[in-house]
């Protein structure tokens, strides 16, 4: 019964939902086709900016003749088919961001663990005279911070335990 | 010398002046990169 529903709403969500909303995406319009994007990239006077209208006719537009970014709902179903060829406004940059964040913060969460491992005066010291050495080679593991933080969730090292932590009495 | 250079302020302005360099250079030979340029 349970796979049945399963099936049945599939099926109303894509025969009902996804053709809808493909066929108009929040009101946009192909920038190629809008009035007012084509008015201002016919001012385009240098090989720049009209490169620049060029390749930003490939997105869509709104009223106001600007393009706009497509950010896939996260809760909505098949919601990554909606923007089909838009994966390059928010989500590809999206996901390069957050895993280049993560470097950052993978690389000084692993220092500072580290430098604790040195002892308590060399730890300080560390943190203000940087072990260069250390710090890069910190870096260029970090860049597999989505494979070491699975690792350490599943050891449970990624977080400290609970009995390290302080409550207040209560 | 040495110290000079891995103290955290030097080591700081280093980065962050390292960084900014390479954004601005990338920003100049592909410039107005509203979107991540798709193929299909």
């Amino acid at each position: 019964m349970r796979r049945l529903f399963a099936v049945v709403l599939s099926a109303l969500l894509i025969i009902g939902f996804a053709p809808v909303a493909k066929a108009d995406i929040a009101g946009l319009t192909p920038c190629a086709e809008n009035a007012r994007f084509q008015q201002r990239a016919s001012a385009a006077d240098t090989p720049q900016a009209i490169a620049r209208f060029d390749r930003y006719s490939k997105s869509l537009c709104g009223d106001d003749g600007l393009p706009h970014a497509l950010i896939p709902a996260p809760t909505e179903p098949f919601a990554m088919s909606f923007i089909r060829g838009h994966e390059g406004e928010i989500m590809i940059p999206g996901v390069i961001h957050l895993y280049i964040l993560g470097i950052i913060g993978w690389a000084g969460r692993s220092y500072l663990h580290a430098i604790k491992a040195k002892g308590h005066k060399q730890a300080l010291h560390d943190e203000i005279h940087i072990d260069t050495v250390l710090a890069f080679n910190c870096m260029l593991r970090a860049t597999a911070w989505p494979w070491l933080a699975h690792a350490e969730g599943q050891n449970g090292s990624l977080r400290q335990s609970d009995n390290n932590i302080t409550v207040s009495p209560r | 010398m040495r110290k000079f250079f891995e103290s955290f302020p030097v080591v700081a302005v280093l980065w962050v002046w390292l960084t900014a360099g390479i954004i601005v250079e990338f920003n100049r030979y592909y410039p107005d990169l509203l979107f991540h340029p798709m193929s299909f």
